[in-house]
């Protein structure tokens, strides 16, 4: 009865969003506020039916209805209790119920916290968040239904895709699907002012806690999955630039453009046209993302949904989504007029420049990821564009952009002084110069370059927390400290992301100093670590609730006593016969050190892969820092003005000003 | 019930709260009290950004004079667009209407396309009912909770794998066999049910881990007939059929009247109806107890075949067994005229033999008119 109580609860949602998606929008065309309000209100009845839906679906995963074809597939009676609770949205179906889920929360927010935005505008956003959902919960009802049945049904469960057993994924998909889905919403609202034809600061400031909120779990979606691959995959890498990776990096890079431009846009009017095209740029990324892992057109372990007929549908709604978004911005482009002018030294022109990288960036990256399709589509032949392409393309366009980071962030708006900037930073520069050479005579012999990237994510770093103290401290020590208090919450925000960047960067630098051993060893063997040696004590098989497993046991030393015994670990899931390696790991400060175990072999030798990994964990922590960062700008619900710097001393160099 | 009144709830609580706004039409907010409000607002933060003396009183000025700008534009804008305010009530009217009657009426309809009304929650708490497979299920989770403590008790995996074999997760069970081996070493008997298991497992292949487990098995003792048996079914899988039927005449020969040697005739049948083997060494009954048979009275006659299908079936349930035999237990019912009793065969057979054997039985069904008993 719950189970199909949630159906029908799907079904019901689905309808109703039709109605949310025509009678609002006929509400703001009329300016009529009754049929407008109708919109917020259809949008928490959606929430809630979904919520019912979910919930429903959650019922028979916990208690193992097999009724339920969904959970017969995906999962049994003897897994852990959160992974059965995991394991709704573990599985294709189930996802997708998640993505809903998560639109219809979406959806609900907007008609909660956006209760005083001009009528037609939310009249009009919450139309087309209502026709995405629709797409979607049609996609689902269709050809992803979660709630077919079984009859008569079997007394178990085919267990989950072993890889995918792992808290990680507990938190990984809902936090990717949040920034994947969140990007609807600033979609939504670019739609809606489209439609609506008015684009302007007001505009951007409805729109900055949406993209934020949306960019903030992007990045921690995206991190945690690189952690989770680091830990689980046992290949000791932390980016792979697999095809599922590179589709949540598109959306991460021209998002990241937008909530830069988004900032000129409410500050000073400027980049309108770009702003727009920026935000349906990215849910268009963020849908093509959907499509890649849905449609099983790639073939890795995430893309655990192999079915054309469903790759299809999602195409056609990409395609409606796109191509519509994209006739109306043509539509509308004439009349948007542009905003204020800047010079090219500006903060307008840093961000300019960012979101010209960005975008450079997040296009180096579609190539890389859609050409091998297109080929093995056109000519059958099948390639792989990996590592060095990527490396070749992203990385020496990131490099610029990270050294331009401490220079924008300080150039005044509509006309900046580089050279007076770059007077300011001094202290910051000898600062990180200093660190740098320190850091060098530590590691002591290296690859040149690494140690330069080093020193470049220690000037990110050391260069955008300083204009913390540079702010403060402007006009002398005295009143230093009510300037603190008063620095808007944003500013700090800012710094602490760029701060984040820096961190990221010196943790992806030092991976070209980890110690790597990769050799097959027999108990009381020893393999050497840089300082760190690592002894074989034993082999020996140990059984899970629903895995058998071999267990290898470790012990560390760094040079003087023993520091940890690691016990990494290769199961088989008795369930689907796949093996799974479990990773041991001792941290030291921000390094680690790290094994996997490979095959067994005679019962005493063993293949492994062992690596030391200094400051490894900086890599995640720094966008912890730019996520956290993310939130402290949020909390911010003051507007933001960009004052304009006045032209007073170099005529010369003067543009008009409007 | 209890369903449709859930849905007739959902349905009229979906449709109040979406229809609220319509009974009592809200404020909502102009495009132009939101563009005052903004302004004003912008104003005030710049005012606090210089008592702050984050910028300069200049800075404020030019700021400010940016802003009025902006608004008068806007002002522009908003008197070009009248708002329209008439023919309120009667779009509230056809907005609800639209809604009451279309809210349900497409639901329900959709509904009744993708959902299965009719079929209750089955919580797997629920089904375990005494002496059912559910409650093997729980008896087999007590062991299984204590294996994964003790993953070295031998006698716990002897116990637990029959129980696969019998549920039917042959992978289990070869689990199951494969560490009662590692623990307590090997004996044909313990190689042999584990390559019953990995063939059972494989939908009947006998592979190369399977064969190897036989042959462990009869290097150990050269007459285990079951070991050899599967054996000559592996040479069989191997192409070697004249071979395969060396080794089964042998094996028949070799072993005394009784299920084993019916199991082997059996096989031996399969090649005969394809001619390739000879057929059986004496004409008539092919053995004693088939000429003991055809020496009755025609009453116990009947009564004595009754007692060798029930037999079969009693065998083939617990222990399972193959497509061809399970064919033949139904066919046996017809023949004996038990239709109810050939319908529970095909039924057991579906559940024993899984998805492989679905289409056989089908066509076995469809040629003898029968409907599988509702398990």
């Amino acid at each position: 009865m719950i189970v199909e109580i949630g159906h029908y609860a799907l079904v019901l949602a689905l309808v109703l969003t039709l109605f949310q998606a025509t009678f609002p929008l006929w509400g703001a065309i009329r300016r009529d506020a009754a049929l407008v309000a109708l919109g917020p209100q259809a949008a928490i009845a959606q929430l809630l039916l979904v919520s019912v839906s979910f919930a429903a679906l959650t019922y028979a995963y916990l208690g193992s209805d097999f009724s339920v074809s969904n959970v017969y597939e995906n999962s049994h009676t003897l897994k852990p209790l959160i992974y059965k609770w995991s394991g709704v949205w573990g599985n294709h179906e189930g996802s997708m119920l998640l993505w809903v889920l998560i639109l219809a929360l979406f959806g609900a927010g907007v008609a909660v916290f956006s209760r005083n935005l001009p009528n037609d505008i939310l009249g009009a956003t919450l139309a087309v968040q209502a026709m995405i959902a629709a797409a979607f919960l049609a996609f689902v009802l269709f050809a992803s239904n979660p709630f077919l049945r079984l009859g008569p049904a079997p007394f178990e469960g085919r267990d989950l895709n072993p890889i995918l057993q792992d808290p990680g994924l507990a938190i990984h998909p809902p936090l990717l699907y949040l920034g994947y889905v969140g990007y609807s919403i600033v979609f939504s609202f670019a739609a809606g002012a489209l439609i609506v034809g008015r684009i302007d600061a007001a505009f951007a400031r409805m729109l900055r806690p949406w993209n934020l909120v949306a960019w903030i779990t992007l990045t921690l979606g995206i991190a945690m999955g690189s952690y989770w691959a680091y830990y689980e995959l046992g290949w000791g890498g932390y980016w792979f630039w697999d095809p599922v990776e590179n589709a949540s990096l598109m959306p991460w890079l021209t998002g990241t453009a937008l909530l830069h431009s988004a900032i000129v846009m409410e500050k000073r009017e400027a980049l309108k046209i770009w702003t727009i095209l920026l935000a349906i740029i990215t849910f268009s990324l963020s849908l093509l993302g959907t499509f890649l892992v849905r449609s099983g057109v790639l073939t890795s372990v995430h893309a655990f949904a192999v079915d054309p007929e469903r790759g299809l549908f999602i195409l056609i709604i990409l395609i409606a989504f796109i191509g519509g978004s994209f006739t109306l911005f043509a539509f509308r482009a004439r009349t948007m007029e542009a905003g204020g002018l800047f010079a090219p030294v500006s903060r307008e022109g840093a961000l300019v420049l960012n979101n010209l990288f960005l975008a450079v960036a997040a296009l180096a990256v579609l190539v890389g990821t859609l050409y091998p399709l297109a080929l093995e589509g056109v000519t059958g032949q099948k390639i792989s564009v990996g590592p060095p392409f990527f490396n070749l393309t992203v990385v020496p366009l990131m490099l610029p952009l990270f050294v331009a980071i401490p220079f924008g962030q300080r150039l005044a708006w509509k006309r900046g002084d580089l050279l007076g900037v770059t007077q300011r930073m001094l202290f910051a520069m000898g600062l990180s110069l200093l660190a740098t050479l320190v850091v060098a005579y530590q590691i002591g012999r290296g690859p040149a370059l690494a140690i330069l990237a080093i020193g470049l994510g220690i000037f990110i770093l050391i260069a955008s927390l300083d204009e913390i103290r540079e702010r403060v401290m402007r006009g002398g020590t005295a009143g230093a400290f009510n300037r603190l208090i008063g620095l808007p919450r944003t500013f700090v925000a800012t710094a602490l992301a760029h701060a984040g960047v820096g961190i990221m960067v010196i943790g992806i630098a030092f991976t070209a100093f980890e110690k790597e051993a990769i050799v097959s060893m027999k108990p009381g063997e020893t393999v050497k670590l840089g300082e760190y040696s690592l002894t074989l004590r034993g082999i020996a098989p140990y059984s899970g609730p629903n895995y058998t497993s071999t267990v290898a046991h470790f012990v560390v030393h760094d040079g003087t006593r023993q520091v940890a015994e690691l016990r990494p670990a290769k199961r088989v899931y008795i369930g689907r016969q796949m093996p799974t390696s479990e990773v041991g790991r001792h941290r030291v400060g921000f390094s680690e050190v790290y094994v996997a175990i490979g095959e067994t072999s005679d019962g005493n030798h063993v293949d492994l892969r062992a690596y030391w990994k200094p400051f490894v964990t900086l890599i995640w922590l720094g966008p912890a820092l730019m996520a956290l960062a993310g939130l402290l700008s949020l909390s911010d619900r003051r507007l933001r003005v960009g004052a304009p710097r006045v032209a007073t001393r170099r005529p010369g160099r003067l543009e008009p000003a409007e | 019930m209890t369903l449709w009144f859930g849905i007739v709830i959902l349905t009229f609580g979906a449709a109040v709260l979406a229809l609220r706004p319509l009974l009592r039409p809200p404020k909502g907010k102009t495009s132009l009290d939101h563009a005052i409000q903004f302004y004003e607002a912008r104003r005030l933060e710049l005012d606090r950004q210089v008592t702050a003396g984050l910028i300069s009183e200049n800075e404020r000025t030019a700021s400010e004079a940016e802003q009025a700008r902006r608004l008068l534009a806007i002002g522009r804008q908003n008197e070009v667009e009248q708002e329209r305010k008439t023919g309120s009530a009667r779009r509230s009217k056809i907005a609800a209407l639209l809604l009451l009657i279309g809210l349900p009426v497409l639901s329900i309809a959709l509904y009744l396309r993708t959902g299965t009304p009719d079929m209750p929650d089955q919580p797997i708490a629920g089904r375990m009912t005494p002496g059912s497979d559910a409650q093997m299920q729980q008896a087999l989770q007590r062991i299984e909770l204590h294996l994964a403590s003790k993953p070295d008790d031998a006698r716990g995996f002897e116990v637990i794998a029959p129980a696969y074999m019998r549920l039917g997760r042959y992978q289990d069970a070869a689990f199951a066999f494969r560490r009662v081996i590692a623990i307590s070493g090997e004996t044909p008997d313990r190689l042999a049910n584990l390559g019953e298991a990995l063939i059972a497992s494989q939908n009947g292949i006998v592979n190369a881990e399977a064969k190897q487990a036989f042959e462990k098995a009869v290097a150990l003792d050269p007459d285990f007939a079951k070991a050899l048996f599967y054996l000559a079914i592996a040479t069989e899988q191997d192409g070697d059929v004249p071979g395969a039927i060396r080794k089964l005449m042998e094996l028949s020969a070799s072993l005394p009247e009784g299920p084993g040697r019916m199991r082997v005739e059996t096989e031996l049948d399969r090649f005969r109806a394809e001619g390739k083997a000879p057929p059986r060494p004496t004409g008539g009954p092919q053995s004693e107890a088939g000429k003991a048979l055809s020496e009755l009275p025609p009453e116990e006659r009947a009564r004595a075949i009754e007692g060798m299908v029930d037999g079969l079936a009693a065998r083939l349930a617990q222990q399972g067994g193959s497509l061809d035999e399970w064919q033949r237990l139904i066919q046996a019912r017809m023949v004996l005229n038990q239709r109810d009793k050939a319908a529970n065969a095909l039924a057991d057979a579906r559940k024993a033999l899984g998805e492989s054997a679905t289409a056989e039985l089908d066509r076995l069904a469809a040629a003898l008119d029968l409907k599988a008993a509702n398990p």
